[in-house]
């Protein structure tokens, strides 16, 4: 590990304080003369043909000032994936459509003085529907016969990708590496089995936030809480048929994403209303229009199998995946990738096949979610991998270490498939995974507690231990660009105009650290300033593991692009060649004469002495590699047999995430993930009834963990050093997300013999799969 | 209707329908570190102190804060001078997307007023009626304990 | 609509005479725009107190939860209803719940009513004529018009009770809760979460609970839908808390 003076030290959140003291800094924490008050009518069925809309009345409802629906707006076909362009995600949508697709799909809006006017108006919206047969479950949904959802001869990818709408097929993927049959011929032990995996909401406490409005110079204006504002510019203008240069898209601090907000899930609405009302809009989410009316986690099926050798090394893996893309495609294809892209290259075993399908139903929209993807293909194959340890008599321990990569490896994935299509091959150039598992190991005492627990238990409650490893590779390769602009002001201090968006992750923190270390100043010196389309350069967005790694690089750049001219500067006042020179805490100084000027004394120099230009500098960086992160994931769970509660008194993950560039904050990001995992495996749940509607659109019936809940989390940093990544760091956002679920899974195996291959591992399912046993 | 309650140390006037709930109320008066996040009870974003113990202000009837002391995050400190605990957030990594925050540490505050030296169980039920869906918690506790050791300190 | 903040019970009574009125203390019962023309608030009525009196404790209707869980009362017969406030809702929001609010307002996950029936108390109701009922008439028949609970009686006992609730999660609404108290003059048995807080007498009379009794009783309850949980499984949880609350509190 390299010896750094800013980088690889917990520096203080730089917005911690100002958050900590409630400053107005969300997206909602303002108010504007005239501001309208939006709300959204939304389809009470699952499956509905709108044979007509009459708005009139709300119109004339006094307060009211503006109602869309699909008779008044542009019909442009879009995804709300908020992706690179041209997007991977299917033009499905329409900002109002003429047939609903879900419950809680759109029908109309309204823009009036109140909010209570709004609602009044929604009321006074008349809709007749005409209810179509509708499907909930994607196995159905790809049959013969199912209710066609995307009938609109309009839909279309703008890349091609193979898909059939007609067969409520979002997208269709498969691919194969070495030779998967002769591989499962080499196999003396083969598991497989049937899995699934559940929805989830991202449950960020900011629900969906936006105001919009018309500046005086007649530019449409965007407040809004996204991940994304490059993007949703773009989609903005697109959907509303005006030019981009017409759209500025503003993120204040934003209050959590996890890939909720990676979609422009509201934005079109808002702007329209803005446009047309030429007024402030604000639309605000309810918590119940959070779960009905956002996106998702994609539930999937999952078929997998894995055969070995009796030594315990992996000749075979199959992958077969049906995803529940919900209504609308927005990142479908991708987040299905992901089974495989990202997921699979964890494993040292070249014979693999994977297929898989995206199936529309007439459920809430999958989307992005922190883990895209990893987290449910790991499902499977972190339970086989645990079945098959215990078919050859090893220790989980032992047969992870034996079958994931290490250091100088590569995989035949890497070149075949990436997030979006074609990946790049790629040498693992760092891999701390082998340590990560001792370290793990020893912390949580997995020996000992994996003995102890193994020896038969009495009472009603019952202890087991699993474990099991998780990768995740950061960005979209050769897709994914961050760039960066900085200058110089007057003091010496600097201003980091970024376009990477920090969503409470502490990306701001993180990156002017990088600025910081690359110019030996100290953290405050940074001024960051993210995310404002008209004032920061393009930067694709927070997703994908990408802001520390692409974001980071593409300031790492910029800093070097600001000291090659500090340095110009430096050697005419102190008139000594650059190459003397070195950048040393707030000063150039030389290594010759040992004379030295201030960063200030250089500011001022160049801007007001000779020569004058403003040092600055603009770079870019477009990702060449999906270096991976890895965590190892051991957890301890008590079984209560009698009534199936899963209890989770500890959680021991060690993470790689190459250079911690500010380990606090990483450790923040690793335990975040964890208990989202667990809170997913345990208790988060969407419950539908027969006809498609949301049972428990609640906080108070979708429960999420708290504090109470949350087991003690012990995280360990092992660091490794990725040579492309800004001072060795790759990606820490997402990996640790996608352990909890498998590793629970195994734990619950271990400590009572049922192996839940289906989440979430409420306790009725536990009992009942107990119940099961007991029977067989 | 109006009534009159001190919010933050200051005597304010405040003006809404009968119906209306202190949490939108105090929003509209520009207390916007109260935060909106369920506006039902159970994501606790909106807690605030009232008369020293914390409330979801989302439930609380506006009309009951009537000769109220009313207590936000913005009335412990400012970012000048932070209070202990929102300095013990900010230093331990406690602070992610920030939403949270304000009502963590109020009722943290609400807990070291009464129990100097908290247990990781008592601050942990002190802290159970707030969501944060970002840290998973541990360093919030661990900010707990910082702040209570910080301010033991400056009594001694 | 009006908002009413009376001063005295009297007072309360005659604003709560009226065909759109709706009496609120905690306000946690239903969230938004309540559906009333009349909100009659019960919080500066003075009735917040838990006072010894040689009859057994005294609880005014406004205390809340926090204030009954820190009060003596809350130690009697083992903690018991220590064990009910504890993990009733979460910190704030037993700031704001009250006790007689959590009585009146009949919810399934309430708390306090199973064990308050198991402890024999009995509510004070204040309306155009002051009248007794006991826990289970208050939530199986409700009150009438004009009418709010004043105070809750309970008694002083000196055997043990024990409290237990099932839910997902530690704050998360009672999808079963168990009410036990036991003394040398026998047991007694409530439950709640899955129905309507009511005595369990086939658990009451026996000594040894055999798996059939257990099955008896519980099985001709039927529970009212749970987003989660189907009723069977349920009724499994329930016999599983009362055997382990019941052993529990006569060993």
């Amino acid at each position: 590990m390299k010896d750094f003076k800013v980088v690889g030290k917990p520096v203080r959140k730089i917005d911690a304080i100002p958050l900590a003291t409630g400053q107005p800094l969300f997206t909602d924490d303002v108010d504007m003369p005239g501001m309208l008050h939006a709300r959204i009518l939304w389809s009470p069925y699952a499956h509905a043909r709108i044979k007509d809309i009459d708005i009139s009345e709300a119109e004339r409802l006094p307060g009211v000032h503006a109602v869309l629906c699909y008779k008044n707006v542009p019909r442009v076909m879009h995804t709300t994936a908020g992706q690179a362009w041209p997007e991977p995600s299917p033009y499905d949508t329409a900002m109002f459509d003429r047939k609903v697709r879900y419950v809680g799909d759109r029908v109309a809006a309204v823009a009036a003085e109140t909010p209570e006017i709004a609602e009044r108006a929604l009321q006074l919206i008349r809709v007749e529907y005409e209810p179509l047969p509708a499907v909930l479950d994607p196995e159905e949904a790809i049959k013969e016969g199912a209710p066609v959802i995307h009938d609109e001869p309009d839909c279309k990818y703008v890349l091609p990708i193979r898909w059939d709408p007609k067969r409520n097929i979002a997208a269709h993927v498969e691919l194969e590496t070495g030779d998967f049959e002769r591989g499962l011929r080499e196999a003396e032990v083969v598991v497989e089995g049937k899995f699934r995996t559940h929805q989830e909401q991202h449950c960020c406490l900011e629900t969906h936030s936006c105001i919009a409005y018309v500046d005086p110079a007649g530019r449409l204006v965007i407040r809004t809480s996204t991940q994304v504002p490059f993007h949703v510019r773009r989609i903005v203008a697109q959907c509303l048929q005006i030019p981009e240069r017409m759209v500025r898209v503003v993120k204040p601090r934003i209050g959590g994403g996890f890939g909720g907000k990676q979609s422009m899930i509201i934005e079109d609405v808002c702007a329209m209303l803005a446009w047309r009302t030429k007024r402030p809009v604000r639309l605000v989410y309810t918590r119940r229009e959070e779960f009905m009316s956002a996106h998702v986690r994609h539930a999937m099926v999952l078929w997998g199998k894995i055969g070995a050798k009796r030594d315990g090394r992996l000749t075979a893996i199959e992958l077969r995946v049906l995803s529940n893309a919900g209504a609308y495609g927005a990142h479908g294809m991708t987040v299905v990738n992901n089974t495989c892209a990202k997921t699979l290259p964890l494993f040292r075993c070249e014979n693999i096949r994977w297929v898989a399908d995206v199936a529309y139903t007439n459920t809430v929209p999958g989307g992005a979610y922190r883990g895209y993807g990893v987290t449910q293909g790991i499902f499977p194959m972190a339970i086989l991998m645990d079945e098959l340890a215990e078919r050859l008599g090893m220790d989980p321990v032992d047969f992870w270490k034996l079958n994931t990569v290490r250091e100088g490896d590569t995989h035949p994935i890497f070149e075949k498939l990436g997030e979006v299509g074609k990946g790049v091959a790629m040498r693992i150039e760092s891999c701390s995974l082998p340590e990560c598992i001792d370290r793990a190991a020893e912390v949580f005492e997995w020996k000992k507690k994996r003995a102890e627990y193994s020896k038969p238990q009495s009472g009603p409650v019952r202890r087991g231990v699993g474990m099991v490893c998780v990768a995740q590779g950061a960005t979209v390769p050769l897709i994914d660009m961050a760039s960066a602009s900085a200058k110089m002001n007057d003091d010496g201090s600097f201003n980091l105009l970024i376009g990477a968006t920090d969503l409470g992750t502490g990306a701001d923190t993180v990156l002017s650290q990088i600025f910081a270390e690359t110019l030996d100043i100290p953290v405050e010196d940074v001024i960051v300033y993210a995310a404002d389309t008209d004032f920061t350069p393009f930067d694709k967005g927070a997703y994908a593991s990408s802001t520390t790694y692409c974001s980071g690089m593409a300031v790492l750049k910029t800093a070097e692009a600001i000291k090659r001219q500090i340095l110009k500067v430096a050697s005419e006042m102190l008139g000594e060649p650059e190459e003397n020179l070195r950048v040393r805490q707030k000063g150039v100084e030389s290594k010759q004469s040992g004379k030295r000027v201030e960063f200030h004394e250089i500011a001022k120099h160049s801007m007001y002495v000779r020569k004058q230009f403003q040092i600055a500098a603009t770079e870019s960086f477009a990702s060449p590699l999906p270096p991976q992160s890895y965590s190892a994931h051991f957890v301890e769970v008590e079984v209560d047999v009698e009534t199936g509660e899963v209890r989770v008194p500890l959680y021991v993950v060690a993470v790689d995430c190459g250079t911690a560039i500010n380990p606090k904050l990483a450790e923040g990001q690793a335990e975040g993930a964890v208990l989202n995992g667990i809170s997913h495996a345990l208790y988060e749940q969407y419950v539908w009834d027969e006809r498609g509607r949301m049972l428990n659109p609640s906080f108070g019936s979708y429960r999420i963990a708290t504090t109470l809940d949350a087991p003690e989390i012990k995280t360990i940093l092992v660091p490794s050093y990725e040579p492309s990544g800004p001072y060795g760091a790759k990606s820490i956002g997402e990996v640790c997300v996608n352990g909890p679920l498998p590793a629970i899974s195994n734990a619950i195996y271990h400590a009572v013999g049922i192996r839940l291959r289906e989440s979430p591992f409420t306790p009725d399912r536990v009992l009942r799969a107990l119940k099961g046993k007991s029977k067989s | 209707m109006e009534i009159c309650c001190k919010i933050n140390g200051e005597e304010r006037k405040l003006c809404f329908e009968p119906h209306e709930r202190l949490l939108h109320v105090l929003r509209r008066h520009g207390y916007y570190e109260v935060k909106d996040g369920c506006s039902e009870g159970h994501c606790g974003v909106c807690t605030v102190l009232v008369d020293g113990k914390p409330v979801k202000s989302c439930l609380m009837f506006a009309a009951q804060a009537e000769g109220k002391e009313i207590t936000t995050a913005r009335g412990l400190g400012s970012p000048e001078s932070p209070h202990p605990i929102q300095q013990a957030f900010a230093d331990e990594g406690a602070v992610q997307c920030g939403f949270c925050t304000p009502a963590m540490i109020l009722c943290a505050h609400h807990l070291l007023q009464r129990v100097p030296d908290p247990s990781d169980k008592e601050i942990r039920r002190a802290l159970d009626g707030v969501l944060c869906r970002c840290t998973g918690y541990q360093k919030i506790i661990k900010a707990v304990k910082t702040a209570a050791q910080r301010i033991g300190g400056e009594a001694k | 609509m009006e908002f009413l903040r009376p001063k005295t019970v009297e007072e309360a009574v005659e604003l709560l005479d009226h065909p759109h009125a709706l009496p609120v203390a905690g306000g946690t019962a239903f969230p938004g725009k309540p559906n009333a023309e009349r909100l009659v608030d019960l919080t500066s009525l003075e009735l917040n107190y838990v006072e010894e009196r040689p009859d057994g404790f005294h609880v005014g209707a406004t205390t809340t939860i926090a204030e009954l869980e820190r009060s003596p009362v809350a130690e009697m017969a083992g903690g018991y209803i220590r064990q009910a406030c504890e993990f009733l809702a979460d910190t704030p929001l037993r700031n704001m719940i009250t006790v007689g609010g959590n009585i009146a307002c009949g919810h399934l996950w309430a708390h306090l009513p199973p064990v308050l029936m198991t402890l024999g108390a009995r509510t004070i109701i204040a309306g155009k004529r002051k009248r007794e009922l006991t826990v289970y008439e208050v939530v199986s028949a409700g009150l009438q018009r004009g009418e709010l609970i004043q105070e809750v009686i309970i008694p002083k006992l000196g055997g043990r009770g024990v409290f237990k609730k099932f839910a997902l999660t530690r704050t998360d609404y009672a999808a079963v809760s168990v009410a036990v108290y036991w003394d040398e003059l026998g047991r007694r048995v409530a439950v709640g979460g899955l129905v309507r807080p009511q005595r369990l007498g086939d658990l009451e009379g026996q000594i040894d609970i055999t798996p059939e009794l257990l099955d008896r009783a519980v099985d001709e309850l039927n529970p009212v839908p749970h987003p989660h949980f189907d009723p069977e499984y349920r009724k499994h949880v329930l016999k599983v808390l009362l055997q382990r609350a019941i052993a529990e509190v006569e060993h």
